[in-house]
This record gives structure tokens, C-alpha cells and sequence, in this order.
């Protein structure tokens, strides 16, 4: 290895880390705004133009923050977690392309190298719990540990669909199968599955159990501060990011789609903007979840987890197989099946949540209760 | 979700200290949860934090003055807690309020009913993990708490309620602005009613979950929209009419199932009813005086009284013994919510550490009346 | 409650200013049949609260009969007060009935030299924190009570808060 490679190495790093900095500081932007603007509030305003550069405010007063350490801490686990968060997050982005040609390395097994590498985050998090010797912090990591564990499931499954359709491991490859169709049309069923599980690895709203903040505080992250903080922080955006650009990458074509027009530099500089720009419509929809839904208990996660989401990936998977097996049979049987199923499992949540939906609260008029001898007990 | 009620108590492994500075206990709550996993198998509430001998306190000011310090008891209804206060004094007076001023009482402590259901509403929110219900409540809480600042001089701490009656006439503006005021928040509600109360995940957080039968609640002493939502239609408005409360038609919403659903929208529906009642006060009130004839220096008899009122989180009664000095000989408060606290030990055995947070608030404690 | 003689007319005629409403009447009948022997039976004529003035050992058979008694059926104990007439502590229980929709005040007087009063909490769970408060502030011991500690003061706070004899004002800066 010469010395220009090790230069292009860190170059490649360099780079990287800032874009990912500058693109996590948009996020947590965007996330203040998109919030605020469903809650009929503003959002921040006074840093920068309608608040642009609060992040950069907030980011600056996190790292001058005291770093605390718990008196009982495991020091060396303490200190460790968030770097063991961080890498995996971080690690990722190697194979991610994010514009046509543009991409550090085009693994050929890049799908399985984002499976491998991002299970390792779920490390970081039980050290992170068991570290910081608070009994909230252990509860948050063991649910972190249950939760992202299930989840990992259908998110393969759902991975391994568009794999078996593009018959290809290849991110880059891909993308390439779907200028014509974006996988979206053919996997419906996928694309949910995928975001929801996505949802549920990300720790967001309504999967948001392990760092609840009304029940265990913060979880994993309750005795953290200061820079330690906010690299975990850092690594929960890189990955909403990174789950958001996914979805666009294997279910909503790419930079395919819509085609763009010119050719060359232009072309490459608007294929980046085209994935940026449906990464962030991902997004905002992950954000417009958490200003809407309540969270889920953990049995009720874990229950929806196995009993629904994990079902439905196999069926998918096994169908999607059969049909790319014995190819005598038509691709377009693949979206409808995946539409039935679909609305298979909608119609399946619907009966189980409908007999929730009586309304149990009936009005007695005073004027009636008053001419009562005694107490109404309705029951 | 059927919570089983007898675990097997073998393995504690793990035991919480749920507060006192937790963000979802309601102010300085302690709890001590015993937990075998996610499930609790022990609960040890601890209150006491906020213990500000406030019965001990009245004993050493004059009535007016007492007042005060009914303010400071329930913090999120401090009109109702006036209210409450001011009407036990009056009936050991024996005083005839003049309409006017009990009019305007009830159409303040209806609209305080209403903030404190509201907050109630965005607490709860936040409490099964939904962020944007808070800010929805507070939106009209805050019209109401400043529609209350343009009457009392307060946002909070009014001590707008004298012994005979109120302590200043109502702005010239009043029932304009009341009327402004009541549509909004009546549409605000319907907004909160849209965005929560029918959400599939809330219902699976909150449906059959604390389940409280009619029985344990009156054991334990649950009073208020608690002991509503568990099928008992027993308000103190209606059981026992105070004040003006028997010149209007409203309605009183039971629920069957006592669970922390049917605890929260008995809530909701309250808002509504406390509504109909405040358009109603507002035509039937006519001009006249707002102080009953009364010495500076409140007297009353010697003697005692237990006066019940329906503040918003159940029956707020005041034991007043009476000497016939200018101070109360004992004032002994009974806090709705004290009662209703008692019953978390029961609700919480055999729950998950989850529900513990949804149920607490499904209770609506303030801290400042439990522990007076 | 053999030893409770107390005329029941007599009290009535004492005071000139008790007006009984029939729903009471109805409970004093109902109150007379139950407690042959019958204790004081007041009127409170600002509440509309009868009062039952009862000796302190018989707290716990008289409240059990109150709850038990299907006519009467107090379910709803509402409060338990206690006051300091330093000559002597009164605890004051107001129960109502959801059944008769009528209220009731117990009053019994507890020593002050020997405050002691069985626990009601097995007949109404409701007691428990009730009598923990009274045992904090008054320093009243329930006998029968599985769990007397402090529950709004402190491990190791001396004295009775709640007694007259407790200074008010005589608190160090800190």
C-alpha cells in the first residue's frame, strides 16, 4: 500500500464522515421543522434562516458539555459503547451508493455486508445498558437487545425478496434491474415490511421502547452526556438516513426513476439529487409517524414482531422464489399476490383491533341521575 | 392482555426506584417497583414530597387568607380547590351567595375543569409515547389560562374567590370573549378527539389495560371520573347539588369497563359537558351584586361542616371545625386524588413497567393535593 | 354496646335548630333498628349529615356493621379526620352509602395519653393511607394495621406535626 492509496484512503473517510455530519445536521433540522410544523408550532427560528443553523448551535454546545461518568460504571464498556454504536452505522456507507457511479466500494455481497455489519449496533447498545450501571439504562438494553433482534427477521426476509428478484447481491446492480419498474410495483408487500422493520431497527416511533423516555428514560443512553451523547446521536440519524436511502435503493428505483434525461457529470450530479430528494420524502414519512402514533408496549411489539411481520416475510420470500423459479409463469402475478397479502394482513390487524374500537363512555343526564334513590351502577 | 394477577414471586431479580424525579410520575411520585422482567410483581408507592403541612397552616391564618393556600393544593384546578374552600365557610355561615357571583364561580371552575381534563389529555399522550396530543391540549389550555389572567390577575394562583362571594366584577368583554373562547375550545376538543382517542395503538395501549371493577374502586375510596369510568355514576354535583348546579342540564359520562381508556374519555367527554354547562351559565347570569354582606373579618359559628364539591379529579371534601375565632380550628382536606393514588397498588400488581406509566396517568394525580 | 345508654329523643330536643329531611328519618329508623342501644344521633344541620358518636372500642364492630348490613350497606368511606381538642383527639369518619345516598358521620374521642384505635382497614381498603397520615401527623396508633410507616413525613421525624401542641412558627433557617 502506498502512500497516495492510504491518502485516498483517508480522503474516502474524510469525506464521508463530513458528508454524513452535514446530512445528519439536515436531518435533525428537518426533523425540528417537519415536527413542529404537525404540532402547529414553528420550530426553531432564531439561529440561521428559519433555524438552519440550530443544529450547528446544538452540536457545538453538546461537545462542550461535561462528560459524566457514573461512579459505578464499567469504565472501559462505558466508554466503548458509543464508539461500537457508531462504527457499524458508519461502517455501512462503504457499499451505499448514493448516485449513479457514485459509490466508495460496489461490493458484489454488498447486501450481505449492510445485513452483517449493522447487526453489530445492537452490541453497542446492551454495553451501553449494562456500562452505565442504572438499572434503566440494563432494562432499555435488554429491550434493544429483543426488539432489534426480532426485527432483524423480516428485515432480511424482506432484503433476501429483492435479492432473489434481482438475482443479485450487488446495491449497484440493484438499482440497475429496476430502471424499467421500480421494485415497488412488483413488492408492495416487501417495501412495508421493510419499513416497518426498518422502523423498529431504528428505534423509532412506535417501536421507540428501548430509549422510552417516559418509562426507562432514555434507556441505554441515560447516563450519558456531552460528546459521548451525542455519538449515539450521531449514529441514530446516520441510520435513519441509511434505512431511508435503503427503501429508496430497492424498492423505489434509485436514481432510475423517474429517468434522467442527460448524460455524463449532469447526469451523475442529478442522479444524487434524485436519491437525496426520495430519502427525504422517507424520511419525513418516518418523521410524520412519530409526531403521530403512541408507542407500542414490548409484548405487543414482540407479539406484531413474530406473529405478523415474520409470517408474512417468509410467504413473501417463498412466493417470490417460486416464481422466479419456474419462469414459465408471469412476473405480474408477483404485485398482485403481493397486493393480496397485503390487504390480507391489513384486513387480519383490523379484526383484531376492531372489537377495541366500541365505545365503552355513555352520557347520563343529571336531570335523571338526580330522581335516582341511589347510585347508578350502570354495570 | 389478559394481566395475570398471581406471578409467581420467586425470582425477583431487579427493583425500579420509579421517581421521585421520573419524568412521567406526575411531579414527585416515588415508586418502588419490583420487577421479574417486564412484568411488576411489587409496587411500593412513596409520596410525601411535596408535604407542605398545608392543613396545619390554615390553622394559623384567617379564613380569607386560607384561601391562599387552597390554591396551592391542587395546582392545575386551583379554582375548584377555592371553590371548595369558600363554600364550606359560607354554609357554616350560613350565607346566601349572591347569584351573580356564583354564576361566574361556576362558569370559572368549569372552564378550570376544562384545562385540567385538557392537561390531563397531553400528559396522557405523552405518557403511552405520543408527542404531539400535548402540544394540541396546550394550545387551549393556554387560551383558557389566559382568558382566566384577563379575569383573576393569574394564571394559576388566582385567589379570585372571597368568603360571600368574588373578589372583583368581570371585564366588560366577558361574555364576548367567553363565547369566542368556548367555540374554539369546543372545536380544539373535537381536533384532540380526532388525533388520539380512536388511534389503533392507542387503543391497544389503554383497552383492557388497569382494569379497576366498581367494587375495588368504591373499596379504595376512587372517587371523580375514575370511579365513572368503572360504571358508578355518582358525581357530587348531582349526588349532593352544590352551589347552582341543580339550574342546569348537562350530562354525566359512566363508562362500563374501568379500564385506562374508559378513564381517559369519560375525561374528554367531561370537557364536552362542562361546556354545555358554562353557554348555560352564561344565559341564565344577570347583573347584580358580587359580595355577599359579610364582615371584613370572616366569624363563622362555632361548629363544623364536611362540604363536598366534584373537583376535576373527584370528590374534594373539606372537614372545617370551627371555633368561632377569626382562624380555623382544623381544616383536614380530603384530596380526590390521595384516594385515588391508593388504588395504583392494586391496579399496577402483575402489569408491565409500560403499563405502570399508562395507568398512573390514566389516574390524573397531582402531586400537590396528595400530599398537601 | 350494652353500655351505651343514651336516650336518643333527648339528644334530639337538645338542639332547636335540627331539621330532618324524610331520606333521614328513614336512615335514623334504619340507624335505630340496626344499634338498639343507640349512641348519640345528630343532625348536622348544615350538610345534611347525621352523626353517630360512638366510643372508640367499638369502631371496628359498629363500622363493620354499618358496611355489612344490607339496608344500610356504607360502602364509601370517605375520609378519616383526626382533630386535637388537646383535652382529648377525635377521629371523625364520614362514610356515605351509595345504596341510601346518604352520608354519615362517625365521631369517636381517642385519649390522648394512650392514642390507640383498631385499624378499619379491613372493611374498607380505603383506610390504609388515611390511617398512615392520621399515624404520621397525630401520632394515633391503628391497631390491626399491616404497614405504619411514615408515609408524608420523613423516616425519623419527631413529634406530631398535626397536634396543637407542634410549634408552627419555631423553624431554624437552613
Amino acid at each position: 500500500m502506498s502512500i497516495a492509496d492510504l491518502f485516498n484512503y483517508f480522503s474516502y473517510v474524510s469525506g464521508l464522515f463530513l458528508s454524513l455530519t452535514i446530512i445528519v445536521l439536515l436531518l435533525v433540522w428537518l426533523e425540528r421543522k417537519v415536527l413542529a410544523r404537525i404540532q402547529m408550532r414553528m420550530g426553531p427560528m432564531r439561529v440561521g434562516f428559519h433555524g438552519a443553523l440550530q443544529p450547528i448551535a446544538d452540536a457545538i454546545k453538546l461537545i462542550s458539555k461535561e462528560d459524566i461518568l457514573p461512579a459505578w460504571a464499567d469504565k472501559l464498556v462505558y466508554w466503548f459503547a458509543p464508539i461500537v454504536v457508531f462504527v457499524p452505522a458508519f461502517l455501512l456507507w462503504v457499499t451505499i451508493p448514493f448516485g449513479k457511479n457514485m459509490v466508495i466500494r460496489s461490493l458484489d455481497l454488498g447486501l450481505f455486508f449492510i445485513v452483517a455489519i449493522s447487526v453489530l449496533s445492537v452490541l453497542g447498545l446492551i454495553m451501553a445498558g449494562w456500562g452505565s450501571a442504572n438499572k434503566y439504562a440494563v432494562l432499555g438494553g435488554l429491550r434493544a437487545a429483543g426488539q432489534l433482534m426480532s426485527y432483524e427477521i423480516p428485515l432480511i426476509m424482506a432484503i433476501l425478496t429483492i435479492a432473489i428478484l434481482s438475482q443479485s447481491l450487488n446495491l449497484v446492480e440493484i438499482v440497475d434491474k429496476q430502471s424499467q419498474i421500480p421494485n415497488i410495483f412488483i413488492q408492495p408487500l416487501g417495501l412495508v415490511l421493510f419499513f416497518i422493520a426498518g422502523l423498529a431497527e431504528l428505534g423509532r416511533t412506535p417501536f421507540d421502547i428501548h430509549h422510552a423516555e417516559s418509562e426507562v428514560v432514555g434507556g441505554p443512553f441515560v447516563e450519558y452526556s456531552g460528546a459521548h451523547w451525542s455519538v449515539f446521536f450521531l449514529a441514530e440519524y446516520i441510520n435513519t438516513f441509511t434505512i431511508s436511502i435503503l427503501t429508496v435503493l430497492l424498492f423505489l428505483g434509485g436514481w432510475h426513476w423517474p429517468n434522467i434525461p442527460f448524460s455524463g457529470n449532469l447526469q451523475t450530479i442529478l442522479s444524487v439529487f434524485v436519491v437525496l430528494i426520495k430519502t427525504i420524502l422517507v424520511v419525513s414519512v418516518i418523521f410524520w409517524i412519530r409526531a403521530t402514533y403512541p408507542r407500542l408496549r414490548i409484548d405487543q411489539l414482540m407479539s406484531f414482531g413474530w406473529k405478523m411481520l415474520i409470517p408474512m416475510a417468509f410467504i413473501n420470500v417463498t412466493i417470490t422464489a417460486c416464481i422466479i423459479y419456474y419462469d414459465e409463469l408471469p412476473l405480474w402475478i408477483l404485485p398482485i399476490l403481493s397486493v393480496i397479502l397485503l390487504i390480507l394482513s391489513a384486513v387480519i390487524i383490523q379484526r383484531k383491533f376492531s372489537k377495541n374500537i366500541i365505545n365503552t363512555v355513555q352520557v347520563i343526564s343529571a336531570k335523571s341521575l338526580l330522581k335516582e334513590k341511589s347510585e347508578v351502577d350502570i354495570n | 392482555m389478559e394481566i395475570n394477577k398471581t406471578i409467581n414471586s420467586d425470582n425477583v431479580d431487579l427493583m425500579i426506584n420509579m421517581g421521585p424525579q421520573h419524568p412521567s410520575t406526575h411531579g414527585v411520585f416515588r415508586l418502588l417497583l419490583n420487577i421479574d422482567g417486564e412484568r411488576i410483581i411489587d409496587v411500593k408507592p412513596h409520596i410525601g414530597y411535596l408535604h407542605r403541612g398545608s392543613e396545619k397552616l390554615c390553622e394559623n391564618e384567617r379564613y380569607a387568607q386560607v384561601v391562599t393556600l387552597f390554591d396551592r393544593l391542587d395546582y392545575v384546578a386551583n379554582l375548584n380547590m377555592e371553590l371548595g374552600f369558600c363554600l364550606a365557610v359560607e354554609s357554616l355561615m350560613e350565607l346566601d351567595i349572591p347569584d351573580r357571583a356564583s354564576y361566574i364561580r361556576v362558569i370559572l371552575c368549569e372552564l378550570n375543569r376544562i384545562a385540567s381534563h385538557l392537561l390531563f389529555y397531553g400528559t396522557y399522550g405523552l405518557d403511552v409515547g405520543a408527542m404531539t396530543p400535548v402540544l394540541y391540549a396546550f394550545r387551549e389550555r393556554e387560551k383558557i389560562q389566559g382568558f382566566f389572567e384577563s379575569i383573576t390577575g393569574a394564571r394559576m394562583m388566582h385567589n379570585y374567590f372571597r368568603i360571600g362571594g368574588i373578589k372583583e366584577e368581570l371585564p366588560d368583554d366577558f361574555n364576548n370573549r367567553l363565547s369566542l373562547l368556548l367555540d374554539e375550545v369546543s372545536q380544539g376538543i373535537e381536533e384532540c378527539d380526532m388525533l388520539l382517542s380512536k388511534n389503533e395503538m392507542f387503543l391497544a395501549r389503554t383497552k383492557n389495560v388497569g382494569i379497576i371493577s366498581a367494587s375495588d374502586a368504591v373499596d379504595f375510596g376512587v372517587s371523580g371520573p375514575n370511579l365513572r369510568a368503572s360504571g358508578i355514576a355518582r358525581d357530587i354535583r348531582v349526588s349532593k347539588p352544590y352551589s347552582i348546579y341543580d339550574r342546569f342540564d348537562y350530562g354525566i359520562p359512566v363508562a362500563s369497563s374501568g379500564d385506562c381508556w374508559d378513564r381517559y374519555y369519560v375525561r374528554l367527554e367531561e370537557i364536552r359537558q362542562s361546556i354545555k354547562i358554562i353557554k348555560q351559565a352564561m344565559s341564565q347570569m344577570e347583573d347584580g351584586p358580587i359580595l355577599a354582606k359579610v364582615r371584613r373579618i370572616a366569624r363563622p359559628p362555632k361548629g363544623e361542616i364536611y362540604f363536598r364539591t366534584e373537583s376535576p379529579r373527584g370528590d374534594f371534601g373539606v372537614y372545617l371545625v370551627s371555633d368561632g375565632s377569626d382562624k380555623p380550628y382544623r381544616v383536614k382536606v380530603r384530596a380526590p386524588s390521595f384516594a385515588n393514588l391508593q388504588s395504583l397498588q392494586y391496579l399496577l400488581k402483575g402489569a408491565y413497567i409500560a403499563d405502570a406509566v399508562t395507568i398512573l396517568g390514566s389516574i390524573d394525580i397531582i402531586m400537590g393535593e396528595v400530599d398537601r | 354496646m350494652e353500655n351505651q345508654k343514651t336516650n336518643n329523643k333527648e339528644s334530639k330536643e337538645d338542639s332547636d335548630i335540627l331539621v330532618s329531611t324524610p331520606e333521614q328519618d328513614e336512615l335514623i329508623s334504619l340507624l335505630t333498628k340496626r344499634f338498639p342501644s343507640v349512641p348519640d344521633i345528630n343532625i348536622n344541620h348544615l350538610q345534611e349529615d347525621i352523626e353517630l358518636i360512638i366510643e372508640s372500642k367499638n369502631i371496628k364492630s359498629t363500622c363493620r356493621l354499618l358496611k355489612d348490613s344490607s339496608e344500610l350497606n356504607f360502602n364509601y368511606l370517605e375520609c378519616i379526620s383526626l382533630v386535637d381538642y388537646e383535652e382529648k383527639l377525635e377521629a371523625v369518619y364520614h362514610l356515605t352509602s351509595f345504596k341510601l345516598k346518604q352520608s354519615l358521620v362517625i365521631k369517636t374521642s381517642i385519649s390522648v395519653e394512650n392514642p390507640e384505635i383498631d385499624s378499619v382497614i379491613d372493611i374498607w381498603r380505603a383506610a390504609d393511607w388515611f390511617e398512615r397520615e392520621a399515624h404520621d401527623l397525630f401520632g394515633v396508633t391503628f391497631l390491626g394495621h399491616p404497614n405504619l410507616e411514615p408515609l408524608l413525613l420523613f423516616e425519623g421525624f419527631e413529634g406530631y406535626p398535626g397536634r396543637k401542641n407542634f410549634p408552627i412558627n419555631d423553624y431554624k433557617e437552613w
